[in-house]
């Protein structure tokens, strides 16, 4: 099976820091995949490459097929078949929760505001916020906002969802009814790459842990193996600060 | 009660220390008044405002409307306010879209735009503008060669010290046919516009925009022209003596006080739209483009809309000092408000409390009128919090 | 294809980044030409620079005249005025631009003065805390430029009076805007808590000044204070013409303070004016102890980009008369025996601004990111 994400000795240099060294890393469609490590390990700027919000210097980077360098033909529409999800949610302040969500498909997809609307308050009912729809993010909690996000990636229709520490910018409270929502969209088969340090949520869903430190990959594990016997020793080391936090 | 008690009371101090102030003000505003007559009376100037229909006795040499020596003081002042209005209203138009173009340079990715941009900001801003008026002035008046050998184009302009000559549009009989086709050429234009945007939301299907409003605004005029003829004749300008005759006339000094007014305030407005656009966090542009939406939609209708809030206001004061800055017209002789009212009037009527009462009251009402639609708009388009 | 699963035995080596994307070559590339348009743009900057810059450099250095006594040093053979800049004018003319027309033997006071001034305003920093260096600087240029205003007029302890009329160039621009910036500043504190005061009569009286002040041109409050005041004082009582204007420049300049000052007192948290009250303090203790203090470290980059308006405001005076540093300048320039080299000056003149203003916002920047740093949690 052709994977939808191919990296194959990807680099990346900020000036002269190395930030991205020789990651390989192929992932299947359907696949829940999370990634975590230490911070300033690149695990964000790893999966910002993939619908190129950040450029890789070195190596081949394949999504669905489409090899991603500077010839890339219109990146927008590549762009609008990947769902993201911010850790600072990044949605529209100006705009109604209902508009966030619309916007880009009326826009991108030729769908009238009727069909968008629908659409939108569909998906918006799955993530449990359609009450909130004609309301302004301002007004929302930082739990509902990120539900809300997250029903904005999804009202694209992506084939791939990235998730950059979803729930890093969240109070303890509402982290829960997030990761809720991302648990059930796993289930729906969709291919979910995961930055977090949710290791519950990691257990719970992933299909596998890619463990970054400092740059590179350095243990890709099934989830039983990692959280009960991680192979290397900087994850050991990194799971039982975990514990202790 | 001890009076202690009473001083250290805090409403009685309160209304101690207001009637104090009311006291002093009004009487000290009393003795300022009785001096003042006194001192008029002994320069035998008169009060009031009967000098309003006395004739003004000085020419103007810019105007609007029709004004001679025999024109009242009223009509002076007239005179003065629509120069001074012509002038700043010029100064924010082209100071605006200088200083939105330097500001977005300013943040361009190229390097060496954003240098120049940064440039020319940097030296505007720490300059006075008297002093660049002065170099306006002096650099334009003084190289400028004599209306004999003006600076010729296409033989229907002329540059010259004595300033800019150009065609004066001069409409015939027939000229309301376009005019009138010209307006419901706009007004077409104007609601095809609207009616793209509704049939976009029912179906989602984006029509062309830019071309058809063009063409609307542009055809039926032209179409109408061109069956009628000719209809708008232009006075040109004919050297005539030791000057030209006809055309219309841009002093020296209106273009060397536009042009300072319009650099100064782009310098500072440069800065407010570089602020404002920096103020959208960096976070939007990522969203939307993690949508897949392209630079177009993203700068118009995610980041501008956020950006306007930031910049609204210091633009507006921005353009209030560019209106209280167009009195420095008096340095290089444009009769602006200020010159010819609190000028040339008080110089020669000696009413000095009246005329320059009445020209800070003008800047004072529009003052306040801009400040106060500008707060409504702030508050039409605060962004809703919880 | 890759393995599904991995463990890492050796680690990655460090590699150097790409040469295309650093050094002299990646910094064009990412700067310069990182696309077509990139490029255009960048060929049409530095052609517009060149125009530009090239020509100004040519006539202001390469082409200048440095030295010389007379007119005849920038002539070229024919006695036409050769091009590049005449420097030698503003040589010769050097001590008028900085004395105007004070008298050649008195000018030993004037250069008492300004260095008092810089001794007032440079030894405080060797205290500590910014609001303490600020608050002596304050207290110690306050009582300096009235002693030297009874220095540099002189009539008294045997000093020969030299009338404020001779006074011009930049030496009264400084006392302008010295002076000014002097009184504006406990003016407009004064005027912010009038608006903020729960009394009517006081906050309405604040109000009315701060708003008419600012919605006037300063050249009509220069105005004002030139032919008005002298009509509103008894008939023999007259005010120095360079007093008046110091006056309409403090009165203006006091209002913008107050609009400063006003964002540093809102942004004090209300606690602060409770505990100061709690604790039993009078209002002006409160203020003088709790409130301004603070409100000081947060208002002061405001206050001098006020200033640095204030700064450029006091070219203003030509309308009322007084031959400030630009006054000197035109002053200059119609003296025959150096016709013809308006520009020269103008360019100086400005110079010399720039270089003023350009520091004290650079004074300002450097402040606002102490106190950022000293503020953030």
């Amino acid at each position: 099976m052709t994977p939808i994400v191919e990296m194959k000795a990807v680099h990346k240099w900020y000036g002269d820091f190395h930030v991205l060294k020789n990651l390989n890393l192929a992932i299947a469609p359907g696949e829940k995949v999370v990634v975590c490590g230490p911070s300033g390990s690149g695990k964000s700027t790893a999966i910002r490459l993939i619908n190129r919000l950040e450029e890789h210097q070195r190596g081949t980077l394949k999504v669905d097929g489409v090899t991603l360098d500077e010839n890339l033909k219109d990146i927008d529409a590549f762009r609008a078949r990947i769902g993201m999800v911010f850790q600072q949610f990044n949605l529209f302040p100006h705009m109604t929760v209902l508009e966030n969500c619309t916007f880009a498909p009326m826009w991108l997809k030729g769908l009238s505001q009727a069909e968008a609307e629908r659409q939108a308050l569909a998906l918006l009912d799955r993530v449990r916020i359609s009450d909130q729809a004609a309301k302004f993010p301002g007004q929302l909690s930082g739990g509902q906002q990120q539900r809300a996000a997250i029903a904005r990636a999804l009202c694209m229709e992506p084939m791939l969802l990235l998730f950059d520490e979803p729930t890093s910018a969240l109070d303890p409270e509402m982290v829960r009814e997030v990761l809720d929502v991302m648990v059930e969209l796993a289930a729906s088969g969709i291919t979910m790459i995961c930055v977090t340090h949710e290791m519950g949520f990691a257990r719970q869903v992933a299909d596998r842990i890619v463990f970054m430190d400092q740059g590179e990959i350095v243990e890709i594990s099934s989830p039983d193996v990692f959280f009960t016997a991680p192979r290397s020793a900087r994850a050991a080391a990194f799971l039982a600060q975990l514990v202790h936090a | 009660m001890p009076l202690s008690r009473y001083l250290r009371d805090r409403k009685i101090r309160g209304y101690a220390v207001q009637a104090v102030v009311l006291a002093v003000i009004l009487l000290g505003g009393t003795w300022l008044v009785l001096n003042a007559a006194e001192n008029l009376r002994r320069a035998g100037i008169a009060s009031g405002f009967a000098f309003l229909d006395k004739p003004a006795g000085f020419e103007i040499s810019f105007k609007l409307i029709d004004f001679s020596a025999r024109s009242t003081y009223a009509r002076a002042f007239f005179v003065g306010l629509t120069n001074t209005l012509l002038v700043a209203s010029l100064g924010i138009v082209f100071a605006t879209i200088l200083g939105f173009i330097v500001g977005v340079a300013r943040l361009s990715r190229n390097w060496l735009l954003s240098r120049l941009a940064a440039t020319y900001i940097g030296t505007i801003r720490n300059i006075p503008l008297m002093l660049q008026l002065m170099f306006w002035y002096i650099a334009m008046l003084t190289p400028l060669p004599m209306p004999r050998n003006a600076i010729n184009l296409g033989d229907a302009v002329f540059l010259s010290n004595r300033g800019l000559f150009m065609p004066r549009p001069d409409p015939a009989a027939d000229f309301w046919p376009v005019a009138v086709a010209f307006v419901l050429g706009l007004a077409a234009a104007i609601v095809y516009g609207l009616w793209t945007q509704t049939n976009w939301r029912r179906t989602g299907k984006r029509l062309p925009v830019l071309w058809p409003v063009l063409g609307l605004i542009v055809l039926p005029a032209l179409v109408v022209r061109i069956i009628g003829g000719p209809v708008l004749d232009f006075e040109m300008p004919r050297l005539a003596g030791f000057n030209f005759a006809g055309g219309l006339r841009i002093p020296p000094e209106f273009l060397a006080l536009w042009l300072a007014l319009t650099l100064y305030s782009a310098g500072f407005i440069a800065e407010t739209v570089r602020a404002g656009i920096k103020a959208v966090a960096h976070g939007q542009v990522e969203a939307a483009r993690a949508l897949g939406l392209p630079s177009g939609p993203t700068m118009r209708r995610i980041v501008i809309p956020q950006a306007m809030r930031v910049i609204v206001p210091p633009m507006t004061s921005q353009y209030l000092n560019l209106l209280k800055n167009s009195s420095l017209a008096v340095i290089v002789g444009f009769p602006d408000l200020v010159a010819v009212f609190a000028g040339s009037t008080l110089n020669q009527t000696g009413q000095s409390i009246e005329t320059l009462a009445i020209t800070m009251a003008v800047f004072l009402i529009i003052s306040l009128t801009i400040s106060g639609l500008m707060n409504w708009y702030n508050r039409r388009v605060a962004l809703v919090e919880r | 294809m890759t393995d599904r699963f991995f463990l890492r035995e050796t680690a990655e080596p460090v590699l150097p980044a790409p040469r295309s994307t650093v050094g002299a070559a990646g910094w064009l590339r990412a700067n310069l030409f990182f696309s077509g348009w990139g490029a255009l743009v960048t060929v049409i900057a530095v052609a517009l620079a060149v125009a530009i810059f090239v020509p100004l450099l040519d006539w202001a250095i390469v082409e200048a005249h440095w030295t010389g006594a007379t007119r005849a040093a920038c002539l070229d053979a024919d006695g036409k005025k050769a091009f590049g800049a005449c420097w030698a004018f503003i040589e010769v003319r050097f001590p008028t631009l900085i004395y105007g027309f004070y008298p050649v033997d008195e000018r030993w006071r004037v250069d008492l003065f300004a260095l008092l001034t810089i001794a007032a305003l440079v030894l405080p920093t060797f205290l500590k805390g910014l609001g303490r260096i600020w608050g002596v600087r304050f207290v110690a240029l306050a009582i300096l430029f009235p002693l030297g205003w009874v220095l540099l007029h002189g009539g008294v302890m045997g000093l020969p009076l030299v009338e404020t009329s001779k006074w011009g160039g930049l030496m009264l621009t400084l006392i302008i805007a010295g002076s000014g910036m002097i009184c504006s500043f406990p003016l407009g504190i004064l005027l912010a808590l009038g608006r903020r005061s729960e009394l009517p009569v006081i906050r309405t009286v604040s109000i009315a000044f701060i708003e008419i002040v600012r919605g006037v041109p300063m050249v009509t409050v220069l105005f004002m204070a030139s032919v008005m005041l002298p009509l509103f004082l008894p008939n023999g009582v007259t005010i120095d013409k360079l007093m008046r204007a110091i006056v309409g420049v403090s009165l203006f300049t006091a209002a913008y303070v107050a609009e400063v000052m006003r964002g540093g007192l809102q942004a004090i948290p209300k606690g602060q004016y409770e505990a100061a009250a709690a604790i039993g303090l009078g209002y002006w203790r409160q203020m003088r102890l709790v409130i301004l203090p603070q409100a000081m470290q947060i208002v002061i980059p405001g206050i001098i980009n006020t200033y640095i308006g204030l700064l450029k405001d006091t070219t203003l005076v030509a309308v009322i008369g007084l031959v400030d540093l630009i006054g000197i300048i035109a002053a200059a320039t119609a003296d025959p025996a150096w016709l013809g080299f308006a520009t020269e000056g103008y360019v100086f003149v400005g110079l010399l601004f720039w270089v003023f203003c350009f520091a004290m916002s650079r004074y300002g920047l450097r402040l606002e990111d102490t106190l950022a740093k000293a503020t953030r949690r």
